[in-house]
């Protein structure tokens, strides 16, 4: 038989935790109701709203336990004995440890997204590409960079035959990742337009966006629904770089285009291994099949959807 | 030359065999050429079948991977791969043919010898020397088995 005081120690550690996990899901779904109703091109409107349900458990989680459970649990038991009070003590010092530990997974994920250059360049085995090996793509990087007004990115190449484009690190340290496979089987226009989207990434801040976003997830690992925001934040995120990389290099059609390819191409042969399942969100598509099912923890919008999106834009635009 | 890899599905045509739909007519298609780039090769594949030059690309990487073929970085006025056959046609179908015998006859042993040496209508002479051979290529299992290198 379990002795109360453990079941009213479980009761008193669990149920703050609920009472957030409830706000939060209430939260996500109110959120993503109202993402129905908002113009679905406004990018960064959607972004912030996608942000404020992970904030708030963030700061619900941070501040029930500190201030208003003790206060609660004070109203409750107003004589308990010496070993509830143990057990309640017990229990608070487990609800801190929660508390603590969430706060330094969420330090170590903004330690890792912080030196994810570092270590894809490191994992890719990616060697400095200088001006004179590639003329013509530093040519296409230096004018996107200059129309963004973005420091030119330090530029590594990666051994691989697969086309593959990355851009990690914000505005001043930034760095490009671009594969052989991308270089030799794109057209220029194309390459550029790829470039396009890269730098209006480091642009929009994108990586810090993600960074936060992807902190906070994991602060709120316990809250289902918070799975499902920071890959919708990262996807908006996509769709905006999209259209911000169109406008850089006016050149929508093109990046259509290398999208179909791409994704073409990854479908026809899907990269293996947990390298490129870890980098998932990195690369300009995803380079693996991925299940329909899937789609809500893609941090991409399906190729189909960004591609009518580019051509639908243009179309007005023109 | 090991091929790493390589799966023989007996069901299929020609080289599909060993190599997938797309992989067999690229390996082909180098064979054809000899060294080549990417857009050499897709211009090559294209009279057969439409594809997409970074389609080329991925599908060549991966038979990199499974050692049929091999390549050299080029920079200069761009950066773009070299690709050649790591083996010729005949090298690359013995390796298979070695692959799929050496499997068989660890499988099925001795009833596997038996069965070639009985399907094929050979002099005396010629028997004892394929029988020869195939207990050699069933060797490696039997030392590794004993625990001897």
């Amino acid at each position: 038989m379990v002795p109360p005081d453990t079941i009213t120690m479980l009761f008193l550690m669990l149920r703050p935790y609920m009472e957030v996990i409830l706000a939060s899901i209430l939260a996500t779904i109110g959120v993503f109701m109202i993402l129905q109703l908002v113009n679905k091109l406004d990018y960064r409107l959607r972004t912030m709203l996608l942000m404020l349900p992970l904030a708030g458990t963030y700061m619900l989680l941070a501040t029930w336990f500190v201030r208003v459970a003790p206060v609660w649990v004070k109203f409750v038991f107003f004589t308990p004995s010496q070993r509830t009070l143990n057990s309640i003590r017990l229990g608070f010092r487990v609800s801190y440890g929660v508390i603590v530990i969430t706060f330094l997974m969420a330090v170590l994920t903004w330690f890792f997204q912080g030196n994810l250059g570092r270590i894809i360049l490191r994992l890719f085995r990616a060697k400095p590409l200088d001006e004179p090996e590639a003329y013509e793509f530093f040519a296409s990087l230096r004018k996107v960079s200059e129309k963004a007004g973005v420091k030119l990115p330090e530029t590594y190449l990666i051994n691989s035959g697969v086309p593959l484009v990355s851009i990690v690190g914000n505005a001043g340290n930034a760095k490009l990742l671009v594969s052989v496979g991308l270089l030799e089987s794109l057209s220029q226009d194309e390459v550029e337009a790829c470039l396009g989207h890269e730098i209006a990434h480091v642009k929009g801040n994108d990586q810090r966006i993600r960074t936060l976003a992807m902190s906070m997830k994991v602060a709120t690992i316990f809250s289902p629904f918070s799975h499902f925001l920071e890959p919708a934040i990262c996807r908006e995120r996509e769709f905006l770089a999209d259209k911000k990389g169109a406008e850089l290099t006016g050149k929508p059609k093109e990046l259509a285009s290398a999208l179909i390819k791409l994704d073409e191409a990854y479908s026809i042969n899907p990269m293996r291994g947990l390298l490129y399942r870890i980098m998932t969100g990195v690369f300009i598509a995803t380079p693996f099949k991925q299940g329909v099912g899937l789609r809500i923890f893609c941090r991409h919008p399906s190729v189909e959807e960004r591609v009518k999106r580019l051509l639908e834009e243009t179309f007005f635009t023109e | 030359m090991k091929l790493r890899r390589v799966r023989y599905e007996p069901s299929k045509e020609g080289l599909m065999k060993v190599l997938g739909d797309l992989e067999a007519d690229i390996a082909e298609a180098l064979w054809r050429l000899g060294p080549s780039s990417v857009k050499k090769i897709q211009v090559e594949v294209s009279k057969q079948r439409e594809v997409a030059v970074t389609t080329v690309a991925t599908v060549l990487d991966r038979l990199y991977e499974k050692g049929i073929v091999e390549r050299e970085l080029k920079k200069g006025r761009g950066v773009y791969y070299e690709y050649r056959p790591a083996l010729t046609r005949r090298q690359f179908e013995r390796s298979v043919i070695g692959g799929v015998l050496t499997s068989l006859l660890r499988t099925f042993g001795d009833s596997a010898i038996s069965y070639m040496l009985e399907s094929m209508e050979l002099s005396e002479e010629k028997k004892a020397e394929l029988r020869r051979y195939l207990e050699r290529l069933k060797e490696p299992e039997r030392r590794s088995d004993d625990g001897a290198p």
